[in-house]
């Protein structure tokens, strides 16, 4: 049994997912999901390690196509097309939907190559504009005001937290619709996750965002939806075989306090995971 | 309570006692392989130091020269060479040696041909030089008929050549130094002068020689004057004195055991003082060369061994044209294997996993999933079918592949096939000539020839008309003389001696001869030559004849000889360590996180901005690092440049990729197997030259590995 919300008339999508199975060669690592992510909301994406929540933010973008042996099945749909139609190209996906990765990941190059590095590829050249983009991005991730007398200074130097803001600056330079965020926080220390948390409800207010985590508590802060996915496990020809599912998704506060599923509810109360 | 008790029975580790004396077992062993470590470092610094010391030992020391005329007869009292002006200088040229005025003229002013040399008027000689008042436009000839030769010559040297250069013809040509031994650095050092006690012996020793020589004499005197008693005695009555000679006898015997145990005391002392002489830079200097100059210490690298080209002389042979050499092929490795390699590396790491040969395994595994065999059979076909691995596993091979198969690639390859490119003859930038056929047919009057031929491509005579005692079999076999004396060394000015005798038949090839350089000239070259002139001899052909036929195949010879060059030896060390470089570079490119690829993917990034934006960037310092160890091996290497064709002997500086060549590993290969030991010392002072520029090399590759090397 899965529980997802409708889908109603009056509220505006910005991504369905549609029957999404993931293969990686012959292992069937997600099997059947589908979730409406609204528009301008943050979705949070729960569950134990393995149970593929990881594996189906990287398809919304794409990303999984850098995977050699893997295989994506089911539709997901952004502004009435299918992401894995024959002719989108994941370039164009991936400019459209951005990614925040769990290990902060800057370029070795200075803060403003960093940031100027999307706008770049999209061929903005323009000195002056690159640097009204830079300006933005880094105010719109609250870094402007630390690193604004130091742009030429190289992204590595700075501290985790600020090397994942300068990640989120860099993401939303190339004005994305969505932000996927895979466990942005992970890393860092409390005070940095805690900037991180206010960020993605203050100056990233509006954008649609998916962020997957570990921590209950922080979905249960940052997020507006929370999706919960576990592990499945069956005998087959001798041998275990697992796969991740979807389990339930519902508004966050109602899936903390009132789960409709058993399997959340043992999650969330901590009996396993 | 005691351990034993304290211990659970059931328990597989040893007791207190066996752990203890276990424990010591380990650290021993510890220690041993410590100490085999330890031994491993000393043997590799020893070595080491072994190498550079002997290398030093032998490119310092100590000389003694001589020269023909004493710079101190040329000057007024109290003046040295250096202190004269070029007109002084000039003078000296003109009062010592007037016949050698034309040559010094042609060697250091002349941009024609010999041959065009005497024809030539001073002007075409030298454009835009300075003239003597009124010689502008006279020809070298009418100059030799004139009375004042040398003036006028001596008046053009000095307008037109550098004080300094005329000093050094001057030095060359009539001081004419020369150095008539060396001592190693550690002679220099340590047994220069005899000491004090040595001193005592080398004053004592002869003395004790002349002593016992007297002795000997005195000696051999009184024997003489016994056995002419004896003889007397005899005479007299042998019979009546028989005891008397006896006793005499007696004597004889005993005087010449004396002489015969003073003579090896002599050979004992005579051989000490030779001992003593040779074993000591100064007296070893008076004993052998009483006029020589002996100069305490002298480096065999300095700026003159750095300018100056080949010679058979060692101590005014120079490495300029190694040097000149090995920097140019150094350049185009590194332009040639540096692009290639980086974009072989790059296909493989970054765009191999998507092409077509990467399907093939993919498909058979699909192929096979539903075949009933052993998965290790599976696994095996599957990964003999990934031709991606293969092509990778071979690179890796590649780069273990001894260099001289390199050198027989390039030679089959560079050399031959592609002569017309890597001599430059496509590109009309060697003064060779156009397509043979042609050539033939532009000969300069052919009637007084007699001979008419036209080859084609494969030199085979297609029409021959020619006089009736060369039929057409014959001039066939002389064309194929002329090509398989092909080699660098019968085009090249200057790369080869013959006999005197040959000279005349050697003119033909325009060859200039050195008379004074009879042992330079390469030995298998030689041969090859000379077995060349064993048929001509069987051919009955005049002098004229040979001639003419052989200034039209000299042409066909430049053609098929000329792919022997600094890009051909410069394309197959690229070859060579092209391997090295893709290994190094795909190593430097996998070691950019995968973390940045994915940063880059995730903003919307193609895979080629990604390599060219991101990966690249940060791979470059392991590239470079990489490329330069790789270059520093080529410009060290030997085998292939022998087996390409490097000249052991040029005379002239390479001056372009299209030239002959030779370099610095050849120029030391070849000094090494000299027998004169003054080579040994040259030999010594290029391998610090050498050494310097692999460790200059290494250095730089260290500083762009710890400069820029990018912290992810």
């Amino acid at each position: 049994m899965v529980y997802v919300p409708e889908v109603k008339a009056d509220k505006e999508y910005a991504l369905m997912l549609e029957d999404v199975n993931v293969y990686y060669g012959d292992y069937h690592a997600v099997k059947d999901v589908t979730i409406p992510i609204e528009r301008g909301k943050i979705t949070a994406f729960i569950g134990p390690s393995g149970c593929g929540k990881s594996t189906v933010l990287k398809t919304i973008n794409r990303m999984n196509d850098l995977v050699d042996s893997a295989r994506v099945d089911g539709r997901i749909m952004y502004r009435n097309a299918n992401l894995y139609g024959e002719d989108v190209d994941p370039v164009e996906v991936r400019r459209r939907i951005g990614m925040v990765f769990q290990k902060p990941n800057p370029f070795p190059k200075s803060i403003f190559d960093n940031v100027a590095y999307g706008p770049r590829l999209l061929g903005v050249k323009d000195k002056k504009v690159l640097g009204e983009i830079v300006e933005k991005s880094l105010r719109g991730a609250a870094l402007w005001d630390e690193v604004k007398n130091d742009l030429n200074k190289s992204g590595v130097a700075l501290s985790g937290g600020q090397q994942q803001r300068l990640c989120i600056a860099r993401t939303i330079a190339v004005e994305p619709d969505v932000i996927l965020m895979d466990e942005p926080a992970s890393a860092l220390d409390p005070i940095a996750t805690q900037r991180i948390e206010q960020l993605m409800r203050e100056e990233l207010a509006g954008y649609t965002i998916v962020i997957v985590t570990h921590n209950m508590q922080q979905a249960q802060r940052a997020s507006d939806t929370t999706c919960f996915f576990n592990i499945r496990k069956e005998e087959r020809g001798g041998k275990e075989v697992r796969w991740g599912e979807l389990v339930e998704m519902s508004a966050t506060h109602q899936l903390f306090n009132d789960p409709q599923s058993e399997e959340t509810h043992d999650y969330i109360s901590g009996r396993f995971g | 309570m005691d351990n034993k008790t304290k211990r659970p029975d059931d328990t597989y580790m040893p007791s207190e006692e066996k752990f203890q004396s276990g424990l010591n077992t380990r650290n021993l062993w510890g220690n041993i392989w410590r100490a085999f470590y330890f031994a491993s470092i000393l043997v590799a610094i020893l070595a080491l130091i072994v190498l550079f010391m002997n290398v030093i030992n032998s490119a310092f020391g100590s000389i003694a020269t001589s020269f023909e005329i004493d710079p101190s007869e040329l000057v007024a009292e109290g003046q040295s060479l250096n202190e004269l002006s070029a007109e002084e200088l000039v003078a000296i040229l003109i009062e010592r040696e007037p016949n050698r005025l034309p040559v010094l003229v042609r060697d250091n002013l002349s941009i024609l041909p010999n041959e065009e040399f005497t024809e030539a008027t001073l002007s075409e000689l030298r454009p835009n030089g300075t003239y003597p008042e009124g010689y502008a436009d006279v020809t070298i000839n009418e100059i030799r008929d004139a009375d004042n030769t040398a003036e006028v010559l001596g008046e053009f040297l000095a307008g037109n050549l550098s004080r300094n250069q005329i000093l050094a013809i001057v030095e060359e040509d009539i001081v004419a130094l020369q150095v008539v031994d060396a001592w190693v650095l550690w002679d220099a050092l340590f047994n220069y002068e005899p000491t004090e006690e040595e001193q005592a012996q080398l004053e004592a020793l002869p003395l004790e020689i002349a002593d016992i020589e007297a002795q000997i004499s005195t000696l051999n005197e009184n024997i003489a004057d016994i056995e002419a008693e004896v003889t007397t005695l005899r005479e007299e009555s042998a019979s009546d004195n028989a005891t008397e000679i006896r006793d005499l006898n007696a004597q004889v015997s005993d005087l010449q055991s004396e002489v015969s145990s003073l003579t090896s005391t002599l050979n004992d002392t005579q051989r000490e003082l030779t001992s003593l002489i040779t074993s000591n830079v100064v007296t070893d200097k008076e004993a052998n060369y009483p006029d020589a100059t002996l100069v305490r210490f002298h480096s065999w690298i300095d700026g003159r061994f750095l300018q100056d080209p080949m010679s058979s002389v060692p101590a005014q042979a120079g490495i300029r044209t190694a040097l000149i050499g090995s920097i140019m092929m150094m350049v185009i490795v590194i332009l040639v294997s540096l692009p290639l390699g980086v974009g072989a590396a790059i296909y493989l790491e970054e765009y191999a996993k998507d092409n077509l040969l990467a399907q093939i395994p993919r498909a058979i595994e699909h192929g096979l999933s539903n075949v009933p065999m052993p998965q290790w059979l599976k696994n095996r076909i599957i990964g003999m079918s990934n031709l991606n691995q293969i092509i990778e596993t071979n690179v890796r091979n590649l780069a273990g592949v001894p260099s001289i198969i390199y050198g027989m690639l390039g030679l089959a390859i560079f050399v031959r096939i592609l002569a017309p490119f890597t001599s430059g003859i496509i590109f009309g930038v060697n003064s060779n000539p156009p397509p043979v056929s042609r050539v033939v047919s532009t000969i300069e009057e052919p009637e007084v020839l007699g001979i008419d031929l036209d080859l084609d491509d494969n030199y085979q005579i297609v029409s021959y008309t020619g006089p009736e005692f060369i039929d057409e079999a014959q001039a066939q076999r002389l064309v194929n003389t002329f090509r398989r004396l092909g080699t660098p060394s019968v085009t090249n000015t200057g790369n080869l001696s013959l006999e005197r005798t040959d000279q005349e038949i050697g003119n033909l090839f325009g060859i200039r001869f050195l008379d004074d350089i009879p042992t330079n000239a390469d030995p298998l070259e030689y041969e090859r030559v000379a077995a060349g002139y064993v048929e001509l001899d069987a051919l009955p052909m005049t002098l004229e004849q040979f001639e003419a036929l052989a200034q039209q195949l000299r042409r066909i010879t430049a053609f098929t000889v000329s792919g022997r060059t600094v890009l051909s030896a410069a394309l197959t060390l690229s070859l060579l360590i092209l391997p090295v470089i893709i290994i190094n570079s795909q190593e430097a490119l996998r070691a950019v996180p995968s973390a940045l690829r994915e940063a880059s993917y995730g903003l919307g990034a193609t895979k080629w901005q990604t390599i060219w934006q991101t990966v690249l960037p940060s791979a470059i310092p392991g590239i470079m690092t990489g490329t330069i160890l790789a270059v520093s091996r080529a410009v060290g290497e030997t085998a292939p440049l022998i087996v390409v064709g490097a000249s052991t002997f040029l005379l002239t500086d390479p001056t372009g990729p299209f030239s002959q060549f030779t370099a610095l590993p050849i120029q030391i290969f070849q000094w090494t197997s000299r027998p004169q030991g003054q080579f040994q010392f040259i030999a010594a002072a290029a391998i610090i030259i050498l050494l310097s520029m692999v460790l200059a090399l290494n250095a730089i590759a260290i500083v762009i590995r710890n400069r820029y090397t990018t912290r992810f």
